[in-house]
Protein backbone atom coordinates (compact mmCIF):
# COMPACT_ATOMS: atom_id res chain seq x y z
CA UNK A 1 0.00 0.00 0.00
CA UNK A 2 1.44 3.38 -1.03
CA UNK A 3 1.82 6.31 1.35
CA UNK A 4 -1.08 8.06 -0.42
CA UNK A 5 -3.38 5.06 0.08
CA UNK A 6 -2.35 4.71 3.73
CA UNK A 7 -3.18 8.40 4.32
CA UNK A 8 -6.60 8.08 2.62
CA UNK A 9 -7.49 4.91 4.52
CA UNK A 10 -6.26 6.40 7.80
CA UNK A 11 -8.20 9.67 7.44
CA UNK A 12 -11.37 7.85 6.32
CA UNK A 13 -11.10 5.47 9.29
CA UNK A 14 -10.57 8.38 11.71
CA UNK A 15 -13.62 10.19 10.33
CA UNK A 16 -15.63 6.98 10.65
CA UNK A 17 -14.77 6.88 14.36
CA UNK A 18 -15.96 10.48 14.70
CA UNK A 19 -19.20 9.46 12.94
CA UNK A 20 -19.61 6.50 15.34
CA UNK A 21 -19.30 8.82 18.35
CA UNK A 22 -21.65 11.33 16.72
CA UNK A 23 -24.29 8.63 16.18
CA UNK A 24 -23.95 7.35 19.73
CA UNK A 25 -24.00 10.92 21.04
CA UNK A 26 -27.09 11.70 18.97
CA UNK A 27 -28.88 8.76 20.58
CA UNK A 28 -27.82 9.72 24.12
CA UNK A 29 -28.62 13.41 23.63
CA UNK A 30 -32.13 12.69 22.35
CA UNK A 31 -32.82 10.22 25.17
CA UNK A 32 -31.60 12.69 27.82
CA UNK A 33 -33.72 15.42 26.26
CA UNK A 34 -36.85 13.21 26.37
CA UNK A 35 -36.24 12.09 29.97
CA UNK A 36 -35.47 15.60 31.22
CA UNK A 37 -38.48 17.00 29.37
CA UNK A 38 -41.01 14.53 30.75
CA UNK A 39 -39.55 13.84 34.20
CA UNK A 40 -38.25 17.29 35.21
CA UNK A 41 -39.87 19.58 32.65
CA UNK A 42 -36.34 20.74 31.75
CA UNK A 43 -35.60 19.90 28.09
CA UNK A 44 -32.08 20.41 26.76
CA UNK A 45 -32.10 23.74 24.96
CA UNK A 46 -30.85 23.45 21.39
CA UNK A 47 -31.07 19.64 21.28
CA UNK A 48 -33.14 19.83 18.06
CA UNK A 49 -30.38 21.83 16.33
CA UNK A 50 -27.61 19.70 17.84
CA UNK A 51 -29.24 16.50 16.55
CA UNK A 52 -29.49 17.97 13.04
CA UNK A 53 -25.84 19.04 13.28
CA UNK A 54 -24.73 15.61 14.56
CA UNK A 55 -26.81 13.99 11.82
CA UNK A 56 -24.78 15.81 9.18
CA UNK A 57 -21.55 14.63 10.87
CA UNK A 58 -22.87 11.03 11.00
CA UNK A 59 -23.58 10.93 7.29
CA UNK A 60 -20.90 13.18 5.77
CA UNK A 61 -18.05 11.69 7.83
CA UNK A 62 -19.01 8.13 6.90
CA UNK A 63 -19.12 8.67 3.12
CA UNK A 64 -15.39 7.99 2.39
CA UNK A 65 -15.26 4.82 4.55
CA UNK A 66 -18.55 3.56 3.06
CA UNK A 67 -17.01 3.95 -0.41
CA UNK A 68 -13.85 2.13 0.75
CA UNK A 69 -16.08 -0.65 2.15
CA UNK A 70 -18.01 -0.80 -1.17
CA UNK A 71 -21.13 0.00 0.84
CA UNK A 72 -22.96 2.02 -1.80
CA UNK A 73 -25.58 0.31 -3.98
CA UNK A 74 -24.53 -0.41 -7.56
CA UNK A 75 -26.16 -2.33 -10.38
CA UNK A 76 -23.83 -5.21 -11.17
CA UNK A 77 -26.16 -7.20 -13.42
CA UNK A 78 -24.46 -6.12 -16.67
CA UNK A 79 -20.90 -5.31 -15.69
CA UNK A 80 -20.38 -8.63 -13.84
CA UNK A 81 -21.02 -10.53 -17.09
CA UNK A 82 -18.50 -8.52 -19.16
CA UNK A 83 -14.92 -9.65 -19.89
CA UNK A 84 -12.26 -8.54 -17.37
CA UNK A 85 -10.78 -5.93 -19.72
CA UNK A 86 -14.13 -4.27 -20.39
CA UNK A 87 -14.95 -4.35 -16.67
CA UNK A 88 -11.70 -2.51 -16.02
CA UNK A 89 -12.54 0.18 -18.59
CA UNK A 90 -16.01 0.63 -17.06
CA UNK A 91 -14.48 0.83 -13.57
CA UNK A 92 -12.10 3.56 -14.78
CA UNK A 93 -14.91 5.53 -16.43
CA UNK A 94 -17.26 5.27 -13.43
CA UNK A 95 -14.39 6.13 -11.06
CA UNK A 96 -13.66 9.30 -13.08
CA UNK A 97 -17.39 10.19 -13.25
CA UNK A 98 -17.61 9.70 -9.47
CA UNK A 99 -14.69 12.11 -8.99
CA UNK A 100 -16.42 14.70 -11.23
CA UNK A 101 -19.68 14.29 -9.26
CA UNK A 102 -17.93 14.91 -5.93
CA UNK A 103 -15.85 17.81 -7.31
CA UNK A 104 -19.18 19.43 -8.31
CA UNK A 105 -20.61 18.68 -4.83
CA UNK A 106 -17.54 19.98 -2.97
CA UNK A 107 -17.11 23.11 -5.07
CA UNK A 108 -20.75 24.14 -4.79
CA UNK A 109 -20.94 23.33 -1.09
CA UNK A 110 -17.95 25.62 -0.46
CA UNK A 111 -19.74 28.36 -2.44
CA UNK A 112 -22.95 27.63 -0.53
CA UNK A 113 -20.99 27.80 2.74
CA UNK A 114 -19.63 31.23 1.72
CA UNK A 115 -23.19 32.42 1.01
CA UNK A 116 -24.37 31.16 4.42
CA UNK A 117 -21.32 32.76 6.09
CA UNK A 118 -22.01 36.16 4.51
CA UNK A 119 -25.72 35.89 5.37
CA UNK A 120 -24.84 35.50 9.07
CA UNK A 121 -27.62 32.93 9.54
CA UNK A 122 -27.57 30.84 12.73
CA UNK A 123 -29.41 27.76 14.03
CA UNK A 124 -32.67 28.94 15.65
CA UNK A 125 -31.98 27.90 19.27
CA UNK A 126 -28.32 26.92 19.35
CA UNK A 127 -27.26 30.25 17.76
CA UNK A 128 -24.38 28.45 16.01
CA UNK A 129 -23.62 29.67 12.46
CA UNK A 130 -25.21 27.35 9.89
CA UNK A 131 -22.27 27.48 7.48
CA UNK A 132 -20.19 24.99 9.52
CA UNK A 133 -22.00 21.87 8.21
CA UNK A 134 -21.72 23.13 4.60
CA UNK A 135 -17.93 23.41 4.90
CA UNK A 136 -17.70 20.08 6.77
CA UNK A 137 -19.72 18.25 4.09
CA UNK A 138 -17.65 19.94 1.36
CA UNK A 139 -14.41 18.72 3.02
CA UNK A 140 -15.82 15.17 3.17
CA UNK A 141 -16.67 15.42 -0.54
CA UNK A 142 -13.03 16.38 -1.23
CA UNK A 143 -11.89 13.31 0.71
CA UNK A 144 -14.40 11.21 -1.23
CA UNK A 145 -12.77 12.46 -4.47
CA UNK A 146 -9.40 11.28 -3.14
CA UNK A 147 -10.90 7.87 -2.21
CA UNK A 148 -12.33 7.52 -5.72
CA UNK A 149 -8.96 8.61 -7.18
CA UNK A 150 -7.30 5.86 -5.14
CA UNK A 151 -9.78 3.38 -6.64
CA UNK A 152 -8.98 4.62 -10.16
CA UNK A 153 -5.23 4.23 -9.46
CA UNK A 154 -5.83 0.70 -8.14
CA UNK A 155 -7.77 -0.16 -11.30
CA UNK A 156 -4.96 1.21 -13.48
CA UNK A 157 -2.46 -0.91 -11.57
CA UNK A 158 -4.76 -3.91 -11.90
CA UNK A 159 -5.11 -4.56 -8.14
CA UNK A 160 -7.63 -7.27 -7.27
CA UNK A 161 -9.15 -5.00 -4.59
CA UNK A 162 -10.23 -2.48 -7.26
CA UNK B 1 -35.76 21.13 -26.47
CA UNK B 2 -39.11 20.34 -24.87
CA UNK B 3 -39.22 19.30 -21.17
CA UNK B 4 -40.47 15.82 -22.18
CA UNK B 5 -37.48 15.23 -24.49
CA UNK B 6 -35.06 16.47 -21.81
CA UNK B 7 -36.73 14.13 -19.29
CA UNK B 8 -36.47 11.11 -21.60
CA UNK B 9 -32.80 11.85 -22.38
CA UNK B 10 -32.07 12.29 -18.66
CA UNK B 11 -33.73 8.97 -17.81
CA UNK B 12 -31.67 7.35 -20.61
CA UNK B 13 -28.50 8.90 -19.11
CA UNK B 14 -29.53 7.64 -15.67
CA UNK B 15 -29.91 4.04 -16.86
CA UNK B 16 -26.66 4.27 -18.82
CA UNK B 17 -24.88 5.29 -15.61
CA UNK B 18 -26.60 2.44 -13.72
CA UNK B 19 -25.53 -0.08 -16.37
CA UNK B 20 -21.94 1.15 -16.32
CA UNK B 21 -21.80 0.38 -12.61
CA UNK B 22 -21.75 3.89 -11.12
CA UNK B 23 -23.20 4.01 -7.61
CA UNK B 24 -27.01 4.45 -7.77
CA UNK B 25 -27.03 7.54 -5.54
CA UNK B 26 -24.24 9.23 -7.53
CA UNK B 27 -26.04 8.36 -10.80
CA UNK B 28 -29.31 9.95 -9.66
CA UNK B 29 -27.50 13.09 -8.50
CA UNK B 30 -25.52 13.45 -11.73
CA UNK B 31 -28.50 12.77 -14.03
CA UNK B 32 -30.67 15.19 -12.03
CA UNK B 33 -27.93 17.84 -12.12
CA UNK B 34 -27.35 17.51 -15.90
CA UNK B 35 -31.11 17.44 -16.62
CA UNK B 36 -31.73 20.50 -14.45
CA UNK B 37 -28.81 22.37 -16.09
CA UNK B 38 -30.32 21.73 -19.53
CA UNK B 39 -33.94 22.35 -18.51
CA UNK B 40 -33.29 25.52 -16.46
CA UNK B 41 -29.66 26.75 -16.52
CA UNK B 42 -26.26 25.53 -15.26
CA UNK B 43 -26.03 28.23 -12.56
CA UNK B 44 -29.36 27.13 -11.06
CA UNK B 45 -28.25 23.49 -11.25
CA UNK B 46 -25.05 24.22 -9.30
CA UNK B 47 -27.05 26.01 -6.61
CA UNK B 48 -29.63 23.19 -6.56
CA UNK B 49 -26.97 20.53 -5.91
CA UNK B 50 -25.51 22.35 -2.90
CA UNK B 51 -28.91 23.28 -1.52
CA UNK B 52 -30.32 19.75 -1.82
CA UNK B 53 -27.29 18.02 -0.31
CA UNK B 54 -27.27 20.49 2.59
CA UNK B 55 -31.01 20.14 3.19
CA UNK B 56 -30.84 16.31 3.21
CA UNK B 57 -27.67 16.02 5.31
CA UNK B 58 -28.50 18.77 7.84
CA UNK B 59 -32.06 17.74 8.60
CA UNK B 60 -33.53 16.82 11.97
CA UNK B 61 -36.31 14.82 10.26
CA UNK B 62 -33.90 12.60 8.33
CA UNK B 63 -31.92 11.63 11.48
CA UNK B 64 -34.70 9.11 12.11
CA UNK B 65 -33.00 6.78 9.58
CA UNK B 66 -29.64 6.14 11.34
CA UNK B 67 -31.38 5.89 14.73
CA UNK B 68 -33.92 3.22 13.74
CA UNK B 69 -31.16 1.38 11.83
CA UNK B 70 -29.06 1.52 15.02
CA UNK B 71 -31.95 0.08 17.04
CA UNK B 72 -32.08 -2.88 14.65
CA UNK B 73 -28.32 -3.36 14.65
CA UNK B 74 -28.21 -3.35 18.46
CA UNK B 75 -30.92 -6.00 18.34
CA UNK B 76 -28.88 -8.05 15.87
CA UNK B 77 -25.61 -7.62 17.84
CA UNK B 78 -27.12 -8.65 21.17
CA UNK B 79 -28.60 -12.13 21.47
CA UNK B 80 -32.22 -10.98 21.62
CA UNK B 81 -33.01 -12.95 18.46
CA UNK B 82 -31.61 -16.12 20.06
CA UNK B 83 -33.87 -15.66 23.13
CA UNK B 84 -36.93 -15.12 20.93
CA UNK B 85 -36.09 -18.15 18.85
CA UNK B 86 -35.63 -20.28 21.98
CA UNK B 87 -39.06 -19.21 23.22
CA UNK B 88 -40.77 -20.01 19.89
CA UNK B 89 -38.84 -23.31 19.74
CA UNK B 90 -40.12 -24.32 23.21
CA UNK B 91 -43.73 -23.80 22.17
CA UNK B 92 -43.70 -25.14 18.61
CA UNK B 93 -40.61 -27.30 18.13
CA UNK B 94 -42.44 -30.61 18.70
CA UNK B 95 -44.88 -30.35 15.77
CA UNK B 96 -43.92 -31.21 12.14
CA UNK B 97 -42.45 -28.05 10.58
CA UNK B 98 -42.66 -26.50 14.05
CA UNK B 99 -39.10 -25.17 14.04
CA UNK B 100 -39.82 -23.30 10.79
CA UNK B 101 -43.08 -21.91 12.23
CA UNK B 102 -41.08 -21.01 15.34
CA UNK B 103 -38.59 -19.15 13.13
CA UNK B 104 -41.45 -17.15 11.58
CA UNK B 105 -42.86 -16.33 15.04
CA UNK B 106 -39.47 -15.37 16.49
CA UNK B 107 -38.60 -13.27 13.43
CA UNK B 108 -41.97 -11.49 13.63
CA UNK B 109 -41.28 -10.63 17.27
CA UNK B 110 -37.68 -9.66 16.41
CA UNK B 111 -38.99 -7.31 13.71
CA UNK B 112 -40.58 -5.28 16.47
CA UNK B 113 -37.11 -3.98 17.30
CA UNK B 114 -35.14 -4.61 14.10
CA UNK B 115 -36.22 -2.95 10.85
CA UNK B 116 -33.41 -4.38 8.73
CA UNK B 117 -34.32 -7.22 6.38
CA UNK B 118 -30.71 -8.21 5.74
CA UNK B 119 -29.80 -8.21 9.47
CA UNK B 120 -32.78 -10.48 10.28
CA UNK B 121 -31.99 -12.91 7.46
CA UNK B 122 -28.32 -13.11 8.54
CA UNK B 123 -29.21 -13.43 12.25
CA UNK B 124 -31.76 -16.23 11.77
CA UNK B 125 -29.59 -17.98 9.18
CA UNK B 126 -26.97 -18.41 11.91
CA UNK B 127 -29.44 -19.26 14.72
CA UNK B 128 -32.32 -21.22 13.18
CA UNK B 129 -30.73 -23.12 10.27
CA UNK B 130 -28.23 -25.12 12.41
CA UNK B 131 -31.08 -26.05 14.77
CA UNK B 132 -33.30 -27.18 11.88
CA UNK B 133 -30.31 -29.08 10.44
CA UNK B 134 -30.04 -30.94 13.76
CA UNK B 135 -33.61 -32.24 13.37
CA UNK B 136 -33.12 -33.18 9.71
CA UNK B 137 -35.08 -30.35 8.11
CA UNK B 138 -34.86 -30.12 4.34
CA UNK B 139 -32.52 -27.26 3.28
CA UNK B 140 -35.21 -25.87 0.97
CA UNK B 141 -37.53 -25.40 3.94
CA UNK B 142 -34.96 -24.17 6.48
CA UNK B 143 -33.05 -21.75 4.22
CA UNK B 144 -36.16 -20.67 2.29
CA UNK B 145 -37.85 -19.82 5.58
CA UNK B 146 -35.02 -17.67 6.99
CA UNK B 147 -34.57 -15.84 3.66
CA UNK B 148 -38.29 -15.09 3.53
CA UNK B 149 -38.92 -14.11 7.16
CA UNK B 150 -36.23 -11.45 6.87
CA UNK B 151 -38.56 -9.52 4.58
CA UNK B 152 -41.15 -9.03 7.35
CA UNK B 153 -39.13 -6.07 8.67
CA UNK B 154 -40.03 -4.13 5.55
CA UNK B 155 -43.65 -4.00 6.70
CA UNK B 156 -43.66 -4.50 10.46
CA UNK B 157 -42.61 -1.31 12.26
CA UNK B 158 -40.05 0.14 12.79
CA UNK B 159 -39.44 -0.42 9.09
CA UNK B 160 -36.62 1.53 7.40
CA UNK B 161 -38.45 1.21 4.07
CA UNK B 162 -41.60 2.80 5.51
CA UNK B 163 -39.47 5.56 7.11
CA UNK B 164 -37.84 6.29 3.73
CA UNK B 165 -41.24 6.25 2.02
CA UNK B 166 -42.61 8.63 4.66
CA UNK B 167 -39.69 11.04 4.23
CA UNK B 168 -39.91 10.92 0.43
CA UNK B 169 -43.66 11.48 0.27
CA UNK B 170 -44.06 13.61 3.42
CA UNK B 171 -46.46 11.03 4.84
CA UNK B 172 -46.79 10.57 8.62
CA UNK B 173 -44.30 7.91 9.74
CA UNK B 174 -46.54 7.10 12.75
CA UNK B 175 -49.52 6.37 10.46
CA UNK B 176 -47.31 4.29 8.16
CA UNK B 177 -46.02 2.24 11.09
CA UNK B 178 -49.54 1.54 12.33
CA UNK B 179 -50.72 0.72 8.80
CA UNK B 180 -47.97 -1.89 8.45
CA UNK B 181 -48.83 -3.90 11.58
CA UNK B 182 -51.95 -5.85 10.47
CA UNK B 183 -50.71 -6.58 6.91
CA UNK B 184 -47.36 -7.65 8.42
CA UNK B 185 -49.07 -10.07 10.79
CA UNK B 186 -51.28 -11.41 7.97
CA UNK B 187 -48.20 -12.10 5.84
CA UNK B 188 -46.47 -13.77 8.82
CA UNK B 189 -49.59 -15.93 9.19
CA UNK B 190 -49.42 -16.79 5.48
CA UNK B 191 -45.83 -17.99 6.04
CA UNK B 192 -46.95 -20.23 8.91
CA UNK B 193 -49.85 -21.61 6.84
CA UNK B 194 -47.45 -22.28 3.94
CA UNK B 195 -45.08 -24.24 6.22
CA UNK B 196 -47.88 -26.31 7.79
CA UNK B 197 -49.43 -27.05 4.37
CA UNK B 198 -46.05 -27.90 2.83
CA UNK B 199 -45.15 -30.25 5.70
CA UNK B 200 -48.56 -31.93 5.51
CA UNK B 201 -47.94 -32.66 1.82
CA UNK B 202 -44.37 -33.82 2.45
CA UNK B 203 -43.75 -34.73 6.13
CA UNK B 204 -40.05 -35.49 5.52
CA UNK B 205 -39.39 -31.77 4.95
CA UNK B 206 -39.73 -30.80 8.61
CA UNK B 207 -39.66 -33.66 11.16
CA UNK B 208 -40.94 -32.94 14.66
CA UNK B 209 -38.41 -31.88 17.32
CA UNK B 210 -38.28 -32.49 21.09
CA UNK B 211 -41.27 -31.51 23.20
CA UNK B 212 -40.48 -28.97 25.95
CA UNK B 213 -42.05 -29.00 29.39
CA UNK B 214 -44.39 -26.17 30.45
CA UNK B 215 -41.77 -25.07 32.98
CA UNK B 216 -39.23 -24.58 30.16
CA UNK B 217 -41.82 -22.77 28.07
CA UNK B 218 -42.82 -20.33 30.80
CA UNK B 219 -39.17 -19.66 31.66
CA UNK B 220 -38.52 -18.53 28.08
CA UNK B 221 -41.37 -15.97 28.06
CA UNK B 222 -39.83 -12.91 29.83
CA UNK B 223 -37.54 -12.09 26.89
CA UNK B 224 -40.56 -11.81 24.60
CA UNK B 225 -42.13 -9.49 27.18
CA UNK B 226 -39.13 -7.13 27.09
CA UNK B 227 -39.17 -6.93 23.29
CA UNK B 228 -42.92 -6.27 23.28
CA UNK B 229 -42.50 -3.60 25.98
CA UNK B 230 -39.89 -1.77 23.86
CA UNK B 231 -42.11 -2.06 20.79
CA UNK B 232 -45.18 -0.71 22.60
CA UNK B 233 -43.13 2.12 24.14
CA UNK B 234 -41.61 3.19 20.80
CA UNK B 235 -44.71 2.83 18.61
CA UNK B 236 -47.12 3.97 21.33
CA UNK B 237 -45.01 7.07 22.09
CA UNK B 238 -44.85 7.90 18.40
CA UNK B 239 -48.57 7.32 17.91
CA UNK B 240 -49.59 9.45 20.90
CA UNK B 241 -47.26 12.28 19.87
CA UNK B 242 -45.07 11.85 22.96
CA UNK B 243 -41.97 11.38 20.78
CA UNK B 244 -40.95 12.64 17.36
CA UNK B 245 -39.85 9.77 15.05
CA UNK B 246 -36.19 10.68 15.77
CA UNK B 247 -36.82 10.50 19.52
CA UNK B 248 -38.66 7.20 19.12
CA UNK B 249 -35.66 5.78 17.23
CA UNK B 250 -33.27 7.02 19.95
CA UNK B 251 -35.37 5.65 22.81
CA UNK B 252 -35.76 2.33 20.99
CA UNK B 253 -32.02 2.04 20.25
CA UNK B 254 -31.13 2.96 23.84
CA UNK B 255 -33.67 0.49 25.27
CA UNK B 256 -32.37 -2.38 23.12
CA UNK B 257 -28.79 -1.48 24.10
CA UNK B 258 -29.70 -1.48 27.81
CA UNK B 259 -31.59 -4.79 27.39
CA UNK B 260 -28.52 -6.33 25.74
CA UNK B 261 -26.19 -5.01 28.49
CA UNK B 262 -28.54 -6.06 31.31
CA UNK B 263 -28.72 -9.59 29.93
CA UNK B 264 -24.91 -9.55 29.46
CA UNK B 265 -25.37 -10.31 25.81
CA UNK B 266 -23.96 -7.05 24.43
CA UNK B 267 -20.18 -6.68 24.20
CA UNK B 268 -18.07 -3.61 23.39
CA UNK B 269 -17.26 -5.21 20.03
CA UNK B 270 -20.99 -5.69 19.45
CA UNK B 271 -21.65 -1.99 20.11
CA UNK B 272 -18.87 -0.92 17.71
CA UNK B 273 -20.08 -3.40 15.08
CA UNK B 274 -23.67 -2.15 15.41
CA UNK B 275 -22.52 1.47 15.08
CA UNK B 276 -20.37 0.65 12.03
CA UNK B 277 -23.13 -1.31 10.29
CA UNK B 278 -25.63 1.45 11.02
CA UNK B 279 -23.33 4.10 9.55
CA UNK B 280 -22.83 2.07 6.37
CA UNK B 281 -26.57 1.50 5.87
CA UNK B 282 -27.50 5.09 6.75
CA UNK B 283 -24.80 6.55 4.50
CA UNK B 284 -25.95 4.35 1.62
CA UNK B 285 -29.58 5.45 2.17
CA UNK B 286 -28.68 9.15 2.52
CA UNK B 287 -26.57 9.14 -0.66
CA UNK B 288 -29.55 7.74 -2.53
CA UNK B 289 -31.93 10.19 -0.83
CA UNK B 290 -29.71 13.15 -1.79
CA UNK B 291 -29.52 11.85 -5.39
CA UNK B 292 -33.29 11.26 -5.45
CA UNK B 293 -33.92 14.77 -4.10
CA UNK B 294 -31.84 16.35 -6.89
CA UNK B 295 -33.49 14.11 -9.49
CA UNK B 296 -36.91 14.83 -7.95
CA UNK B 297 -36.39 18.58 -8.37
CA UNK B 298 -35.48 17.99 -12.01
CA UNK B 299 -38.66 15.91 -12.48
CA UNK B 300 -40.64 18.68 -10.82
CA UNK B 301 -39.48 21.32 -13.33
CA UNK B 302 -40.21 18.99 -16.26
CA UNK B 303 -43.56 18.01 -14.62
CA UNK B 304 -42.98 14.39 -15.69
CA UNK B 305 -44.77 12.78 -12.68
CA UNK B 306 -47.88 14.80 -13.51
CA UNK B 307 -47.60 13.88 -17.20
CA UNK B 308 -47.42 10.18 -16.17
CA UNK B 309 -50.43 10.72 -13.90
CA UNK B 310 -52.38 12.39 -16.71
CA UNK B 311 -51.38 9.74 -19.26
CA UNK B 312 -52.40 6.74 -17.15
CA UNK B 313 -55.23 8.61 -15.42
CA UNK B 314 -56.85 9.55 -18.73
CA UNK B 315 -56.33 6.11 -20.30
CA UNK B 316 -59.71 5.01 -18.89
CA UNK B 317 -58.18 1.93 -17.30
CA UNK B 318 -59.65 0.42 -14.17
CA UNK B 319 -57.68 1.84 -11.23
CA UNK B 320 -56.84 -1.64 -9.97
CA UNK B 321 -55.33 -2.43 -13.38
CA UNK B 322 -53.24 0.74 -13.12
CA UNK B 323 -52.05 -0.40 -9.68
CA UNK B 324 -51.13 -3.83 -11.05
CA UNK B 325 -49.10 -2.08 -13.80
CA UNK B 326 -47.33 -0.06 -11.09
CA UNK B 327 -46.58 -3.27 -9.10
CA UNK B 328 -45.12 -4.83 -12.26
CA UNK B 329 -42.92 -1.76 -12.84
CA UNK B 330 -41.63 -1.95 -9.24
CA UNK B 331 -40.99 -5.70 -9.46
CA UNK B 332 -39.24 -5.51 -12.84
CA UNK B 333 -37.31 -2.38 -11.85
CA UNK B 334 -36.36 -3.93 -8.51
CA UNK B 335 -35.10 -7.03 -10.32
CA UNK B 336 -32.40 -4.99 -12.04
CA UNK B 337 -31.66 -2.27 -9.50
CA UNK B 338 -31.66 -2.86 -5.75
CA UNK B 339 -35.30 -2.77 -4.57
CA UNK B 340 -34.80 0.04 -2.07
CA UNK B 341 -33.01 2.15 -4.69
CA UNK B 342 -35.84 1.59 -7.16
CA UNK B 343 -38.41 2.53 -4.52
CA UNK B 344 -36.58 5.82 -3.91
CA UNK B 345 -36.34 6.44 -7.65
CA UNK B 346 -39.88 5.49 -8.70
CA UNK B 347 -42.11 6.56 -5.79
CA UNK B 348 -42.01 10.32 -6.48
CA UNK B 349 -42.96 9.56 -10.12
CA UNK B 350 -45.94 7.34 -9.31
CA UNK B 351 -47.30 9.01 -6.18
CA UNK B 352 -49.18 11.84 -8.00
CA UNK B 353 -50.90 9.19 -10.14
CA UNK B 354 -51.84 7.10 -7.10
CA UNK B 355 -53.27 10.16 -5.34
CA UNK B 356 -55.13 11.16 -8.53
CA UNK B 357 -56.70 7.68 -8.62
CA UNK B 358 -58.07 8.35 -5.16
CA UNK B 359 -55.81 6.09 -3.11
CA UNK B 360 -54.44 6.98 0.30
CA UNK B 361 -50.61 7.54 0.26
CA UNK B 362 -50.39 5.58 3.55
CA UNK B 363 -52.05 2.58 1.91
CA UNK B 364 -49.75 2.95 -1.12
CA UNK B 365 -46.76 2.91 1.23
CA UNK B 366 -47.90 -0.43 2.68
CA UNK B 367 -48.56 -1.88 -0.77
CA UNK B 368 -45.16 -0.77 -2.05
CA UNK B 369 -43.56 -2.28 1.06
CA UNK B 370 -45.21 -5.63 0.24
CA UNK B 371 -44.00 -5.37 -3.39
CA UNK B 372 -40.49 -4.62 -2.05
CA UNK B 373 -40.76 -7.69 0.22
CA UNK B 374 -41.44 -9.85 -2.81
CA UNK B 375 -38.68 -8.12 -4.80
CA UNK B 376 -36.08 -8.82 -2.11
CA UNK B 377 -36.50 -12.61 -2.49
CA UNK B 378 -37.42 -12.71 -6.19
CA UNK B 379 -34.60 -13.61 -8.63
CA UNK B 380 -32.30 -12.28 -10.04
CA UNK B 381 -31.61 -9.55 -7.40
CA UNK B 382 -32.70 -11.54 -4.34
CA UNK B 383 -30.58 -9.89 -1.66
CA UNK B 384 -31.85 -12.03 1.23
CA UNK B 385 -31.18 -15.25 -0.68
CA UNK B 386 -27.58 -14.14 -1.29
CA UNK B 387 -27.14 -13.37 2.42
CA UNK B 388 -28.57 -16.71 3.60
CA UNK B 389 -26.50 -18.55 1.01
CA UNK B 390 -23.40 -16.69 2.24
CA UNK B 391 -24.05 -17.57 5.89
CA UNK B 392 -25.20 -21.19 5.45
CA UNK B 393 -23.11 -22.12 2.35
CA UNK B 394 -26.25 -23.64 0.81
CA UNK B 395 -26.46 -23.18 -3.00
CA UNK B 396 -28.63 -20.26 -4.15
CA UNK B 397 -30.70 -22.59 -6.39
CA UNK B 398 -31.74 -24.70 -3.37
CA UNK B 399 -32.84 -21.61 -1.44
CA UNK B 400 -34.85 -20.35 -4.43
CA UNK B 401 -36.76 -23.67 -4.43
CA UNK B 402 -37.62 -22.99 -0.80
CA UNK B 403 -38.95 -19.45 -1.30
CA UNK B 404 -41.40 -20.00 -4.18
CA UNK B 405 -44.23 -21.37 -1.93
CA UNK B 406 -43.93 -18.27 0.26
CA UNK B 407 -44.01 -15.96 -2.75
CA UNK B 408 -47.38 -17.44 -3.78
CA UNK B 409 -48.74 -16.57 -0.33
CA UNK B 410 -47.28 -13.06 -0.53
CA UNK B 411 -48.92 -12.43 -3.90
CA UNK B 412 -52.28 -13.55 -2.49
CA UNK B 413 -51.81 -11.16 0.46
CA UNK B 414 -50.82 -8.34 -1.92
CA UNK B 415 -54.06 -8.70 -3.85
CA UNK B 416 -56.10 -8.89 -0.63
CA UNK B 417 -54.49 -5.62 0.53
CA UNK B 418 -55.12 -4.09 -2.92
CA UNK B 419 -58.83 -4.85 -2.91
CA UNK B 420 -59.36 -4.23 0.82
CA UNK B 421 -57.46 -1.01 1.72
CA UNK B 422 -59.24 -0.93 5.09
CA UNK B 423 -56.98 -3.80 6.27
CA UNK B 424 -54.07 -1.35 6.19
CA UNK B 425 -55.95 1.83 7.08
CA UNK B 426 -58.19 0.59 9.90
CA UNK B 427 -55.56 0.81 12.66
CA UNK B 428 -54.12 4.27 11.78
CA UNK B 429 -57.66 5.64 11.29
CA UNK B 430 -58.71 4.20 14.65
CA UNK B 431 -55.71 5.37 16.68
CA UNK B 432 -54.50 8.51 14.86
CA UNK B 433 -57.53 10.49 13.75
Amino acid sequence: MSCYEKCIVGISSALYWVARFALFGMMLLTCCDVFLRYLFNRPIVGSYDLVALLGSVVIAFSIPQTTLNRGHVIMEALTAKLPQGTQKIFALITGCIGIIVFVIFAWNLFIYGNILLSSGEVFPTLRLPIFYPAYAIACCCVLECLVLLQRVLQTLRGDAAA
Amino acid sequence: MSPEVIAILTIALLFLLFLMGLEIGFSMALAGFVGFAVAVNPQAAFRLVANDIYSVFVSYGFTVIPLFVLMGQFGASSKVARSLYDCAYRFMGHVPGGLAVGTVTAATAFKAICGSSAATAATFASIAVPEMDRYGYDKRLSCGTVATVGTLGILIPPSVVLILYGLLTETSIGRLFLAGIIPGLIIALSFAVTIVGWCKLNPTLGPAGQKSSWKERLRSLPDVGWVLAIFVCVIGGLMKGIFTPTEAGSIGAFAVLILGIAKREMTWQGVVKALSESLGIACMAFTMLAGATILGHFFAVTRIPYAVADLLGNAELNRNVVMIIIFAVYLIGGSFIEDLAFLILATPIFLPLVVKLGYDPVWFGVIIAVVTMIGIILPPMAMNVFIVSGVTKVPIGTIYKGIYPYIVGMYICLFIFLFFPQISLWLPNLLMK
